[in-house]
């Protein structure tokens, strides 16, 4: 395992949380069918962060958890993650995944297509064994995460991509997921309906800034872990580029996002264009709109060690902002 | 001063119009039908199946001289032709056919007022307009005035048409679909057509485009796409001045009443805005407008509202999301382009409901289960509402898939669908079937549609560059969100059922996975009998049968599928169209079928297309279609109860009919 990353464990919360999801993910794995259980399994070794089992674990803070339950909800909005990345995987072509190769270009289209139909499969069962409340929000969650998919091809290559569309797809795509992880942990210690809908709020928001802030990640320099510009190559323009567009007067920005042999190496030349035209700075007041909407979300919950945890924790999610 | 009394004015004597008075004539309602003459020039247009089905019920064919056509060439991008299958067309003198249908509405006993109207005003309740010296005064409006100028921006663009000479374009009607020229998603389409003229050697070239166009230069498109590459239409020479016209494809449901008024035709913005098609949905909503006011002749706000709810039933699938349209209108239009040559089954159906105005169901072909008229009074209002929470589903977020699910205009509860079994099964417990679980039945039948995009074979990967694979990208997208869907209605309406359903679809994944993998070891049928095994399982489970009828009705949906299969394979091998749409090479190379299983030296031949081969194959899946199908009876023996045995006999026999012997003819369909 690669996993490195770990919380300072408040009390009451399972210690090893991470490899406790990362075995539980290996043995729902191990029941795949044996063509699609090799790239499931080293998507799960391959080196992940857990921001979703870590938030859910963190939410379920507010109330006494059985460990064993809350290891197997982790495990399960994280297989909600693994089977998107597989079929993002297929439709970005995307060469390689957590430092391996991408499951199609391992195993083939096919294949990795049924393996990520597979997990979501396996969400659904996992789901329904954790009980109604869970299948309920998960069915909900997974379908709203299909319709960011939907949303997030069809705007390939818009220069044109409006703010409130580029927010209906984040909170789609992104913060469903943080979203449910709140929900989900909640409504594991049955937490009160207050701390509930905050709880749920502030998951919400953190998922959007997230992904503001890694919309920002794309464009910046000599940044490590996935090449710089892989978004902006498949068309997949962020905040600080749509935002830089809309005063893209001469057009320049435009013309250079949408030529046809546009790669990773025309990235510097987006990034001043997007520099010079606003748009790392309107995104970094849009990412600290919904971080302080978060923020407020948060102060709402009963102050202590639990809410001190989240708020670590969303800390160490998010990117210095800039 | 001549003052008229009518219950109903129509203005506007197009097309719609003129529908609209004749059959409000026929329902025994005073029509007066006022407008404009006709000084149009001469074009020819489209009937398609679903205008000619309504043009006959007014027994207008003839009137209108409609001539049919038997063959639609699509071309779609950069791709050859393709025949649409089973489109049934005819082409028609545009002023024949107002003049047909005006006089058609006057010997119905509408009276006709031409000349220009005055814009109706409502006083205490009654209508009133004036044309030249007569006054009109009804209850009811019908505006009928074609595309207003101002139309929704999203939705307006231009239409054009010209009528062309030196054509040798006889026996088929062209559609084409440029592909994309970039990458940007701004770039809007442009559809083409041509229509075959009267008079040898004549046709209509017309072309639509979305957003602002130039009509000279749409029509020099238009020609030049349809010259491409095709003798045809190498010496076309204009033969009288063009048409211009609004195109407006901003339809919604909620806005097809104005104040009142009820709007028909284009003027509610009824065009397909691929092909700017109007006129299958002018003679349409023509006919819903005079039937809802022929239910409702002492109450306009109630036949408004019997109108709008018709409209939103029937008009699935192009019009539904505004802030959207844009977007959805270039997706759909780049998958369309993209799988062109796509001859997989989901492709295959998705280019004819986004195409063709006419509706069908989209898990199967024409076929039509014969039933007696006390089960069809049973299952079919359990279809109907099955059918609703699938469209209302889907049609917001993905309008186009929901084209997918209207079950066509006639019969919809005799198509073989999974939904029929299922209901069958929850029968054979004893106890009247649970309303509620229709929402499970949309479950089931979403989720057909979704595992059939991710249990066919793939589509090839697109050339590489920089652009979004259309094909596999929509593939993807179509399956998660269906699928989703699916087990969304299941956790709201049926959670005892969640578990299960998720296991099936884990166990359809595990199949096709075993199926495609070269070491492993499925049989081609296995995917299709777990696709069926499911409907009738969980729904005798469902309904309270005793454990050995649960067994029987598993036993039962596993044969069907294995039937279902051959019967693919029996259509495939001989050449004609298949319930999934799916060709012999695409059924042996996407390892769909079992003939390669069983007689893998003559796959090659097979393909290749020799006789021998084709006979053996046939053979073959024949036999083991008629087999799966004893098997499948043999399993209904465990089944007590009539109606839901029935029905199950009933549908496993349309599912095997491709290898029935040609004769006894099967039993006249209720």
């Amino acid at each position: 395992m690669t996993t490195t990353v770990s919380d300072p464990v408040p009390p009451g919360a399972v210690p090893d949380l991470t490899s406790q999801v990362t075995d539980r993910l290996l043995r729902l794995a191990d029941g795949l069918p044996e063509p699609v259980r090799a790239p499931v399994r080293t998507l799960v070794a391959g080196p992940g962060k857990f921001v979703r089992p870590r938030l859910l674990a963190a939410g379920a803070g507010f109330g006494t958890a059985d460990p064993g339950r809350l290891v197997r909800l982790g495990a399960l909005v994280e297989l909600i993650h693994l089977a998107s990345l597989l079929h993002d995987d297929v439709i970005d072509e995307a060469e390689t995944r957590r430092g391996a190769p991408a499951a199609h270009t391992a195993v083939g289209t096919e294949q990795a297509m049924l393996a990520g139909l597979a997990c979501f499969a396996l969400v659904g069962t996992e789901a329904a064994d954790l009980g109604e409340g869970v299948a309920g929000a998960v069915s909900t969650a997974v379908a709203r995460l299909a319709y960011g998919e939907l949303l997030d091809v069809e705007r390939a290559f818009d220069t044109a991509f409006p703010m409130p569309a580029y927010l209906e797809l984040v909170q789609s795509k992104t913060a469903e997921l943080f979203r449910l992880c709140c929900l989900l942990g909640a409504a594991e210690v049955r937490s009160d309906p207050g701390v509930a809908d905050a709880l749920v709020r502030f998951g919400a928001a953190l998922g959007v800034t997230f992904q503001i802030l890694d919309d920002c990640l794309d464009l910046r320099p000599n940044h490590s872990g996935k090449p710089v510009g892989t978004d902006h190559a498949l068309g997949l323009f962020g905040a600080p580029t749509l935002y830089a567009l809309r005063a893209d007067s001469g057009g320049e920005l435009a013309t250079l996002l949408l030529s046809p042999s546009f790669g990773t190496r025309d990235m510097p030349e987006v990034y001043s264009l997007v520099e010079a035209r606003g748009g790392l700075e309107a995104a970094a007041r849009l990412a600290a709109d919904w971080h302080d909407q978060a923020l407020a979300a948060l102060d709402e919950l009963p102050a202590g060690g639990p809410r001190d945890h989240l708020a670590a924790l969303a800390a160490s999610l998010l990117p210095a902002r800039s | 001063m001549t003052a008229l009394a009518a219950d109903v004015l129509i203005v506007g004597a197009g097309p719609a119009g003129a529908i609209t008075a004749a059959e409000l004539a026929r329902h025994g309602l005073r029509v007066v039908l006022a407008g404009e003459e006709a000084g149009e020039v001469d074009y020819e247009v489209v009937l398609s199946g679903a205008a000619m089905r309504g043009l006959a019920s007014l027994g207008a064919l003839e009137e209108v001289a409609a001539r049919v056509v038997d063959t639609v060439e699509l071309r779609l991008g950069q791709g050859g032709g393709h025949v649409l299958p089973e489109a049934v067309n005819a082409a028609c003198d545009r002023r024949r056919l107002v003049d047909g249908l005006r006089r058609i509405a006057i010997a119905a006993g509408a009276t006709w007022l031409p000349g220009t109207v005055t814009d109706p005003e409502r006083r205490e309740g009654a209508w009133q307009a004036s044309t030249g010296d007569t006054t009109v005064s009804a209850r009811h409006l019908v505006v009928a005035t074609g595309a207003p100028s101002d139309g929704t921006p999203h939705a307006a663009g231009l239409l054009c048409a010209q009528p062309y000479s030196g054509v040798n374009l006889t026996a088929s009607i062209v559609l084409a679909l440029p592909a994309p020229r970039t990458i940007d998603p701004a770039e809007r389409p442009t559809c083409v057509w041509a229509v075959p003229g009267a008079r040898e050697g004549t046709c209509t070239i017309g072309a639509s485009r979305l957003g602002a166009a130039d009509p000279d230069e749409l029509l020099e498109t238009a020609r030049a796409v349809l010259a491409e590459g095709d003798e045809r239409f190498a010496g076309a020479a204009p033969a009288g001045p063009p048409v211009t016209g609004v195109l407006n494809s901003g339809f919604a449901p909620e806005h097809s009443v104005l104040d009142g008024r009820l709007l028909v035709g284009d003027a509610a913005g009824l065009v397909n805005p691929f092909t700017g098609e109007g006129l299958s949905y002018a003679v349409q909503s023509a006919l819903l407008a005079a039937r809802a006011i022929a239910a409702h002749p002492d109450d306009p706000d109630a036949a408004g509202r019997a109108y709008t709810r018709r409209l939103s039933a029937t008009f699935v699938g192009y019009f539904e999301t505004v802030t959207h349209a844009a977007r959805r209108y270039h997706l759909a239009w780049r998958v369309l382009v993209a799988t062109a040559d796509d001859e997989r089954p989901v492709s295959a159906k998705v280019r004819r409901a986004v195409l063709t105005p006419d509706g069908f169901s989209g898990l199967t072909a024409a076929d039509l289960m014969p039933l007696p008229a006390p089960d069809v009074a049973l299952l079919g209002p359990f279809l109907l509402a099955c059918d609703e929470v699938a469209v209302n589903t889907v049609r917001r977020e993905w309008p186009f898939i929901a084209r997918l699910l209207i079950a066509g205009e006639h019969s919809p509860h005799q198509r073989l669908r999974p939904a029929a079994p299922f209901f069958a099964a929850l029968l054979a417990g004893g106890r009247p079937p649970d309303p509620a679980f229709a929402t499970l039945a949309a479950a089931i039948e979403l989720a057909t549609l979704g595992a059939l995009a991710f249990l066919g074979p793939m589509p090839p990967r697109a050339a590489p560059g920089r652009r979004v694979d259309w094909a596999v990208a929509s593939t993807v997208l179509a399956g998660d969100f269906l699928l989703a869907q699916a087990s969304r209605l299941v956790a709201a309406s049926a959670p005892e059922v969640s578990w299960s359903f998720a296991d099936w679809l884990g166990e359809l994944a595990a199949l096709r996975a075993t199926r495609i993998d070269p070491a492993g070891r499925s049989r081609a049928g296995e995917v299709f009998a777990a696709l069926m095994e499911f409907p009738s399982r969980i729904g005798a489970q469902l309904g309270g049968a005793s454990p050995e009828t649960v067994r029987a009705l598993r036993d039962f949906g596993n044969h069907s599928g294995h039937a279902f299969l051959h019967a693919e394979e029996v259509l495939a091998v001989r050449g004609e169209r298949t319930r999934l749409d799916v060709t012999l090479p695409a059924m042996l190379t996407g390892r769909l079928s079992a003939i390669p299983d069983m007689l893998p030296e003559i796959t090659g031949d097979l393909l290749a297309g020799a006789p021998g081969a084709r006979s053996a194959a046939l053979d073959l899946a024949v036999t083991a279609c008629r087999d799966a199908h004893r098997a499948a009876l043999g399993a209904l023996q465990n089944v007590a109860h009539p109606v839901s045995a029935r029905i199950l006999e009933s549908f496993v026999a349309t599912v095997c009919a491709p290898s029935a012997p040609p004769s006894p003819p099967s039993p006249p369909s209720q």
